[in-house]
This record gives structure tokens, C-alpha cells and sequence, in this order.
């Protein structure tokens, strides 16, 4: 016969059940609080530069001199908010679409230096202010480098890990940008030298509510969306990361890509399958 | 007639249409469910890739808690009943010989797929599950027939 448990048995066992129980309460609650800052700093991200939009260009045309130095002032700083909230949408939008599941890829032969080069120019006005410069590696000797992916995919993870990159640097840390190509495989190396990520946290850094200091004075802006969001888009294009981090030295990210023409998406029939099919 | 328009289903997305589409997708021990509503002629597919959403990242029909009440709530939307959807379950193969874990991914994922549907009151009506080879399945929305062919290539 089964042995019955003993009082003390059946004790130890709800003192455990109670506590994974207290566990996934504090997992809760601290997912609660991390969703309402995230919301508070969505909220924010979008209002501010749309507000110094509105302000910017009605004092514009409330203009009464006319001086072309002042109007090109005026219309570079609009330009630069727009941009900032072109930046957040294109994020919300993505993860909206992420999470709907309604994602579809537009694999096309494309020219990786171009992407990259889109990718710098989209970020010149924000790395410019603070007095970084974003470096393109032997960008002229790579200009034949050509794979079928997702471009427009591709570079809004770019734009996302070189935004971070230029957050977390300071004035005169220049980014550099090189294209790998080591025998069959193709990456993207984006190496800064800001102030790194700790070891301890790194896995952290795609989790869409997390931000590494989440204090309403950390100056970095951002609500660590877009790391979530170029995540997902990488599994999308069957990239994958690299991050590599040390404190105060830097971080060197990693994307390794993947030709979608020998992939799924671009030609189903070219992956060998059996002659046989059955109906259900 | 014209040929259905052609779909490839990405991992971690799903598609419900009233139009006649053909959706390919490869699953390997990714779990795709066909739900099919003939008096409406409305067909759903999703594809996901972890039977449950850990809280990290965005929480997206990648997973299987999410792809199968997302990919129910929008046949509704499109007008469709309980009473009158059926499933079809694919997938869920284990291509790793080497997985020690009691279940398996494959195995998760379909568990999460039979549970969730037995608890809506959905009737699986057809499968193809489990083994070691990769699947390729063409979802026609049109009549809710599903073509399917093993893979030789791994997913």
C-alpha cells in the first residue's frame, strides 16, 4: 500500500506552494509597474517632440522680419523633432504590428552598404548634435555586397542599435560601422565606446519594458521599445545578435544576416521536399 | 476561377481571411492551427513558436497562449461562431534527437494547442503531429483543405 504523507510532509509542501505563489505575486507586480512606466514614457516620447513641433512652427509664422537665418534656424529644429517622433512611431507602430502577428517580410535584392548609409543619414541630425560622428568602415570596398532581405526590416534595426549607440556615448566617442564578410557569412558590426552594458544585465536589454535605469532623471530618453522591437524583426529576417559589452569600454554589436533566397519566405519550392503530399 | 492568392506565413504571425488564399507555411516543432468555418467560408491559420509568452520582449502570437486566442478573437471579428469552427493541428515534430526534457518543444506546443481548443470546445478534426521530419502545409482558405508534405531539409 502507498504510504500517506505525513502532517509535516503535506506542511512543507504548502510552504512551498506558498511561496512560489508570493514569487510570481512580486513578478506581477513589478510587470505592473514596469507596463506604467512604459506607457508614461510612450506618452512622453511622442508629446514632447510634437509639442516643440506645434510651438516651433506657430512662432514661426508669427515671424515678423524676415530673415532667412532665422527661418532656417527654426525650420532645422522642426525638422529635428519630427524626425524624433518619426523615430518613436516607426517603433510603436512595428511592435503593434508584432503583436497583432499581421508582419510580412519584403525580401528584395538589396545593396547593404545602401542600407547602412540610409540607416546614418536618417540618424546625421542627432548624432551631429551631440558632437559624434558615425563612422562607415571601408564602405567604398563593400559597395558589391548585395543580399535578398528585408530592407526596410533591416533598417529600423540599424537605426535602433545605432541610436542606442549614440545615447549611451558621449561628445567625442565615435561609432564605427563595418561590414563583415568572412567567408560564407555576412554581418554588421556596430562598436561604440560609451559606457557599456553590465555583464549581469544584458539579457535584459530586448525586454520591451525594460530600461536598464528607469529613474525619471536618467537623461537617455527612450523607453526600450525599439531593442524589443529589432529582436523581433531579426528573428523575422533570420539574423541573429552578438553583444558583446564591458563597462565604461563600450558595447560591439553583432547582427549576423541571412539571404532570404535560400530561405522559406523568397522561394518555398526550392527547399527539397518529399514528392508525396497529402490532403487533411 | 482564379487561383487563390498566395501567402508564406512568417513564425510568429497569423492570418484570417474571407478571400480565397493559399498559406504556406514550414513548421518544424513550430505548431501551426487551421481554423475553418464553413458556413461563413472563413479561414484562419497561426504559426507559433513557444507554447507560452515568458513576459519578456513583446508579447506576440510567437507564442502559443497568445497566436491561439489572438488568431480565435480575429475569426470572430470576421464574423465567425464557435459552433461552427473546426481545427486543424500541425507540427510539432522533434528534430533534436538530443532533447532530454520530459516534453519537448514540439510537444509543449502542440499540448498548449489541444488544451486551448478542447477548453473552447472546438473539435480537431484532422492532424498530422509529432515525428522527426519538418512539415510543409498549404492552408486554403477558400474550403479549409490543407496540402501537406514532409520535409527532407530540417526547419
Amino acid at each position: 500500500m502507498k504510504e500517506q504523507p505525513t502532517i509535516n510532509q503535506l506542511k512543507a509542501e504548502l510552504e512551498e506552494a506558498k511561496a512560489s505563489i508570493a514569487m510570481l505575486n512580486a513578478r506581477l507586480l513589478e510587470s505592473e509597474q514596469l507596463k506604467s512606466h512604459f506607457i508614461s514614457n510612450v506618452m512622453n516620447e511622442v508629446y514632447n517632440p510634437f509639442t516643440a513641433i506645434l510651438s516651433l512652427s506657430e512662432s514661426l509664422g508669427k515671424l515678423n522680419e524676415v530673415s532667412l537665418e532665422k527661418v532656417k534656424r527654426m525650420a532645422g529644429l522642426i525638422h529635428h523633432e519630427a524626425l524624433q517622433l518619426d523615430f518613436q512611431l516607426q517603433n510603436i507602430f512595428a511592435a503593434a504590428q508584432i503583436e497583432a502577428g499581421t508582419c510580412e517580410l519584403q525580401a528584395e535584392l538589396i545593396s547593404l552598404v545602401e542600407v547602412v548609409n540610409e540607416a546614418i543619414a536618417y540618424l546625421k541630425p542627432q548624432f551631429e548634435k551631440k558632437g559624434q560622428d558615425l563612422i562607415h568602415v571601408d564602405s567604398d570596398k563593400n559597395k558589391h555586397i548585395s543580399l535578398i532581405n528585408d530592407s526596410a526590416k533591416l533598417r529600423l534595426i540599424l537605426i535602433n542599435i545605432l541610436s542606442n549607440a549614440i545615447k549611451f556615448s558621449e561628445a567625442n566617442q565615435d561609432i564605427r560601422i563595418t561590414i563583415v564578410k568572412t567567408g560564407e557569412e555576412l554581418s554588421i558590426e556596430i562598436e561604440d565606446k560609451g559606457k557599456g552594458i553590465p555583464k549581469e544585465k544584458l539579457n535584459l536589454i530586448f525586454d520591451s519594458f525594460k530600461k536598464l535605469d528607469l529613474s525619471i532623471k536618467s537623461d537617455q530618453g527612450g523607453y526600450g521599445l525599439g531593442l524589443a522591437v529589432s529582436k523581433a524583426y531579426a528573428e523575422y529576417i533570420g539574423s541573429d545578435f552578438q553583444i558583446t559589452s564591458k563597462d565604461d569600454q563600450g558595447t560591439n554589436v553583432r547582427l549576423i544576416l541571412r539571404d532570404l533566397s535560400q530561405d522559406a519566405g523568397a522561394s518555398i519550392e526550392s527547399r527539397s521536399s518529399t514528392d508525396e503530399s497529402e490532403m487533411f | 476561377m482564379n487561383k487563390p492568392r498566395s501567402h508564406f506565413l512568417l513564425p510568429g504571425t497569423l492570418l484570417v481571411s474571407t478571400d480565397p488564399m493559399e498559406v504556406t507555411t514550414l513548421l518544424g516543432s513550430c505548431v501551426s492551427v487551421c481554423l475553418w468555418d464553413s458556413t461563413k467560408g472563413i479561414g484562419g491559420i497561426n504559426h507559433f513558436m513557444l507554447a507560452y509568452w515568458n513576459g519578456q520582449g513583446i508579447a506576440s502570437p510567437k507564442y502559443g497562449n497568445i497566436a491561439m486566442d489572438t488568431l480565435l478573437k480575429r475569426m470572430y471579428r470576421f464574423g465567425s461562431h464557435k459552433e461552427h469552427l473546426v481545427a486543424k493541428v500541425f507540427g510539432g515534430a522533434q528534430l533534436l534527437q538530443t532533447q532530454q526534457e520530459l516534453l519537448n518543444i514540439g510537444q509543449k506546443n502542440l499540448q498548449l494547442a489541444r488544451e486551448f481548443l478542447s477548453k473552447e470546445g472546438i473539435a480537431i478534426i484532422a492532424s498530422s503531429e509529432e515525428g522527426h521530419r519538418g512539415r510543409k502545409i498549404i492552408f486554403n482558405t477558400n474550403n479549409g483543405l490543407v496540402k501537406m508534405k514532409y520535409l527532407r531539409a530540417s526547419v
